[in-house]
């Protein structure tokens, strides 16, 4: 997969070329993902044109993989019929890549609103290394003190600051990621 | 890849469709590149309708959109129908009509021949930059 991913940046020396390519990869995944998301919800073509205002043949053109005229309209409809939100973005070519790479048909699949929230709202809030703020299961925090509830607000990069970090009162034993806020033990 | 894809070679030992690729203009080669990477990493899985009937049995056309509609025709297998495509004509579809005409049948007699001697007759799927 290493050796595809070097593929594809060394065709995306050419501008026309890589966004040619681009353009063709997120046209099939938005498809891919309509499709994902009606079966995900176990609906038909029918039935998702009925909950978005459309006609089961435009719905079936949309999953064809071949549509590129995307308008922010049709998928803000999905979105509501989906119960989600639909993002836009400008990104890099190398995120693209990684997007090809890393297409997965369950990471199509999007919870709707009301499962998702309830989800949110049991998981905890902890920043990375870069000041993030990133989900995590509640039941993967476990702290053996009451001050670790304290110490999960902190932001890594304050943990870890060069002058002051080996006069904190706890150990690390990950420093390479968000889990490492969750596996520290007081001195 | 999950799935491996393959050239047909004619009898003189030419890869007939590096050679139909490498005479597609540079925004139709990265399409078509982009829906063979898709079939090479997710099968037809993820898009059924990637790939789409043809007049002939088992041979199947790769619609790929644009200003001129690119219409490869592979089949899958033939050897293991379960984890390859084989590539067996570069075409076009103009007004509803083949280029070349009879593409189908045509491809249709390469994947017999295919079967036949698969060792000469195809290769691994030669990527055109």
């Amino acid at each position: 997969m290493n050796e595809f991913g070097k593929t594809l940046c060394s065709e995306f020396v050419d501008k026309d070329y890589a966004h040619a390519y681009m353009d063709q990869f997120y046209d099939m995944t938005i498809s891919a993902q309509i499709k994902a998301l009606r079966e995900q919800r176990g609906w038909s073509q029918e039935e998702l044109a009925q909950y978005s205002g459309m006609k089961q043949e435009r719905i079936s053109t949309l999953e064809s993989g071949d549509y590129s005229a995307w308008t922010m309209s049709t998928l803000r409809k999905l979105a509501k019929a989906f119960d989600i939100t639909v993002k836009m973005s400008f990104d890099t070519f190398s995120k693209g890549i990684l997007d090809v790479v890393n297409l997965r048909r369950e990471k199509l699949q999007v919870p709707s609103r009301e499962q998702d929230l309830s989800r949110f709202n049991e998981c905890q809030l902890v920043s990375d290394f870069n000041g993030e703020w990133k989900t995590v299961e509640a039941t993967s925090i476990e702290p053996q003190n009451p001050a670790m509830t304290i110490m999960i607000s902190f932001r890594s990069t304050d943990l870890f600051d060069a002058d002051n970090w080996r006069s904190m009162p706890f150990q690390v034993s990950r420093a390479q990621s968000t889990q490492a806020v969750c596996s520290l033990t007081l001195k | 890849m999950r799935f491996r894809l393959f050239d047909f070679v004619n009898c003189h030992g030419k890869n007939e469709i590096k050679s139909w690729t490498k005479e597609l203009q540079k925004k139709e080669l990265a399409k078509l590149n982009a829906k063979l990477d898709l079939l090479a990493l997710h099968g037809d899985d993820l898009l059924p309708d990637t790939l789409a009937n043809t007049p002939t049995p088992g041979v199947l056309k790769l619609r790929v959109h644009g200003k001129v509609q690119l219409r490869p025709m592979l089949c899958r297998g033939p050897i293991d129908i379960f984890g390859e495509y084989t590539l067996l004509i570069g075409a076009f579809e103009r007004g509803g009509e083949f280029d070349p005409s009879k593409a189908d049948q045509i491809a249709d007699e390469r994947k017999l021949e295919i079967n036949r001697d698969p060792t000469n007759r195809r290769c691994k799927h030669e990527r055109v930059r």
